[in-house]
């Protein structure tokens, strides 16, 4: 693909991005890049360093080393130009609580400067888009969590952006309003904007079109679902997955952590996902496991993909460190 | 016992532990108040500036303003030609009395007359008012009982004959309460936004930041506008303390303090960690502007390195300029003593604010 071409389909990218806070090196050398009209999940254990790299692209920090671009704009360079065109949704509820749903729209309106006659119709755009109808006219502070992240995303969308930022939009509210917040950012992107998430959520990763996994400030990972779950590190050679079911979930846990061709085991509800070498037959973990249990072959999931990659990262962390010493 | 106690004490103590600012602020101010105020504040008065106007010019002239200057309660500082020059020094602020030996002053003395000495004295400040006219009454006194002819003082109080305290506290006053109204509204102002994350939101949009730092202060300076008209008003029509000097030029300087107040309450703003921090920030800063500006103790009887400090006191200047236009109706010429220092400490405010302005954005 051309350099030209490139402008014009990639959103966001960033290289060699890193941002250091004295001697902490909170993002480190991160190079990414997210195609427009895509949905792209950012991954990672709290204090990882996905609030600081979205924190760089939004202009709100300046990066130590590397560039943050956004449509093709540096940030460091025209921030302005950017703020315009970008919408950010912070992890932590940040409207103004003592004003109304509709005041808190106007103001952000006419913050990223739109003409007066054509906030009205914005507006009633954005509530009708967001499904706010009715939830403008209390003070935003005594809304429930999931009107809270509506509005805030209206807030967000206002100034019409191609580009949102959200950070950890989901956390803390229930399934239900999870779900409509999703569907939501789908006909976002259906709109052929670009959406850059970060998440905890497995199922809400799994819907993004491309993810990147971060842990301690470094990206470890970067691909379609698909693709992480196809990693050579995530499908050691001569192993495989299976999944059993029974209703003696902790006696099954306990024998089969004696059990020597058991790789992984974690637990999942009424079931456990087990990683085996292919010596293990399925005869002998059922001879292993309660009378009940049952076992099926499964594909690795996100999680996998995720808890192998940092059990990876942290022992090679920890032999470095070691080596330091 | 009640259930939990001990858990919560522990609690509270960790983290009041964990935030030095605030500790050190809690236990610093009561210190450092203690100290300068306990040193500064002294009813007794002492080292009052006066000046001589001596048309006499003989040994018992000089003799009688080194008795004034002997007795403690004055200093003299320095010999003027005529009265209108003595009045304007006293106009300015410059000194609080005036000595005035008639030319005749000698030869009465001579022939063994009742021989006059005028002692003008700026009555707006009661107390140091009280104490010249004993002092200048005493000096007489003496000196009478050493000289076989008279000597006879007499006192004059200009600007507030009647000797009224609200003369002298209500104009003060008037410029603390500004000052109380505009600082307080904004040293809060970023920290707030910044305690409650509403500042990224902010920053993510393309306002700027100038506009930012604008916009907040809009309402503090409208409110500061409507405090300053309703203190004025109250002062005028209720304490009936009349405004001598030019209703203009009282407008323009109010609105300058006013303003450095807002620079001083913004810069709180900008280096204050949390609202409780830019709380306490704002009470080192007013109580020393209540106790230190001259608005309820004669600056001039401080000790020296205090007194030196009341220079950095933006409210000592206005409490002169207010008591200067207010009772002395002084004008902007001879009150620029105290008009520049203000506006450069206003400027200087704005522009540490402005540098500081940026750190506290990352």
């Amino acid at each position: 693909m051309s350099v030209a071409n490139a402008e014009r389909t990639t959103a966001i990218e960033a290289r060699g991005l890193t941002r250091r806070f004295g001697s902490l090196v909170a993002v480190d050398g991160v190079d990414l890049s997210v195609r427009k009209g895509s949905i792209f999940g950012l991954l990672g254990p709290n204090g990882s360093g996905k609030s600081t790299l979205i924190r760089m692209f939004c202009g709100l920090l300046r990066p130590s080393s590397g560039a943050p671009i956004v449509l093709g704009l540096d940030v460091r360079r025209r921030p302005v130009q950017v703020r315009r065109r970008i919408g950010y949704m912070s992890q932590r509820f940040s409207l103004y609580d003592e004003l109304t749903g509709h005041e808190n729209l106007t103001f952000f309106a006419r913050a990223y400067g739109l003409p007066r006659r054509r906030l009205t119709r914005r507006l009633g755009e954005v509530v009708e888009r967001t499904g706010l109808s009715g939830y403008e006219t209390p003070r935003a502070g005594t809304l429930s969590g999931g009107w809270k992240q509506r509005l805030a995303l209206a807030c967000a969308l206002v100034h019409d952006p191609d580009v949102l930022f959200l950070d950890e939009p989901t956390a803390g509210i229930d399934p239900v309003a999870r779900r409509a917040l999703w569907t939501l950012l789908f006909e976002l992107i259906a709109e052929g904007k670009t959406l850059f998430v970060t998440t905890h959520y497995m199922d809400e990763a799994e819907r993004c079109d491309h993810l990147a996994y971060v842990y301690l400030s470094k990206l470890l990972v970067n691909g379609t679902p698909s693709e992480l779950k196809a990693l050579p590190d995530v499908n050691p050679p001569d192993t495989r997955r299976v999944e059993a079911r029974t209703n003696r979930i902790q006696e099954a846990l306990r024998r089969l952590e004696t059990h020597p061709g058991v790789l992984e085991a974690t637990v999942f509800g009424e079931s456990i996902r087990l990683l085996v070498d292919d010596a293990t037959t399925n005869r002998g973990l059922l001879a292993f496991l309660p009378d009940d249990a049952t076992l099926a072959a499964i594909r690795p999931s996100l999680e996998d993909v995720f808890v192998t990659m940092t059990q990876r990262a942290s022992a090679a962390a920890a032999t470095q460190e070691g080596a330091k010493r | 016992m009640i259930r939990g106690l001990g858990a919560v004490v522990y609690k509270e103590l960790l983290q009041l532990r964990r935030d030095p600012a605030s500790l050190g602020l809690a236990l610093l101010i009561p210190v450092i108040q203690l100290v300068i105020f306990g040193f500064a504040i002294d009813t007794e008065v002492r080292d009052v500036p006066f000046i001589v106007v001596d048309s006499a010019r003989v040994r018992e002239s000089r003799e009688f303003a080194r008795a004034f200057e002997a007795t403690g309660t004055f200093r003299l500082k320095g010999y003027f030609d005529s009265r209108d020059e003595a009045l304007a020094q006293l106009r300015a602020g410059h000194a609080k009395a005036a000595l005035l030996f008639p030319t005749d002053f000698a030869s009465r003395l001579l022939r063994g007359e009742i021989a006059r000495v005028q002692v003008l004295v700026d009555g707006s400040d009661q107390t140091v008012a009280a104490q010249a006219q004993a002092a200048a009454l005493g000096v007489a006194q003496s000196f009478t009982r050493r000289t076989a002819p008279t000597v006879q003082a007499r006192v004059r109080f200009l600007y507030n004959p009647d000797g009224r305290s609200e003369n002298f506290f209500v104009p003060g006053l008037a410029g603390i309460i500004l000052q109380l109204v505009t600082m307080t509204l904004t040293a809060s102002a970023i920290v707030r936004e910044r305690e409650r994350g509403t500042f990224d939101q902010l920053m993510v949009t393309p306002v700027s930041r100038l506009a930012i730092t604008l916009g907040k202060l809009f309402p503090p300076i409208l409110l500061g506008a409507v405090a300053a008209a309703l203190v004025l008003s109250v002062m005028v029509w209720v304490f009936d303390v009349p405004i001598r000097g030019s209703l203009g030029l009282l407008v323009a300087l109010t609105t300058l303090f006013v303003f450095t107040s807002l620079a001083l309450g913004l810069f709180i703003s900008t280096i204050a960690r949390s609202q409780l921090q830019a709380l306490m920030l704002t009470l080192l800063i007013l109580l020393p502007s209540v106790l230190l500006s001259g608005f309820m103790f004669p600056r001039d009887t401080m000790p020296s390195p205090i007194y030196e400090l009341t220079w950095a006191i933006p409210a000592t200047y206005f409490v002169e300029i207010m008591r200067g236009i207010v009772l002395r109706s002084a004008s902007a010429e001879e009150l620029r003593h105290m008009i520049l220092p203000l506006a450069g400490i206003g400027v200087g405010l704005c522009a540490l604010v402005a540098l500081r302005f940026r750190k506290t954005v990352e």
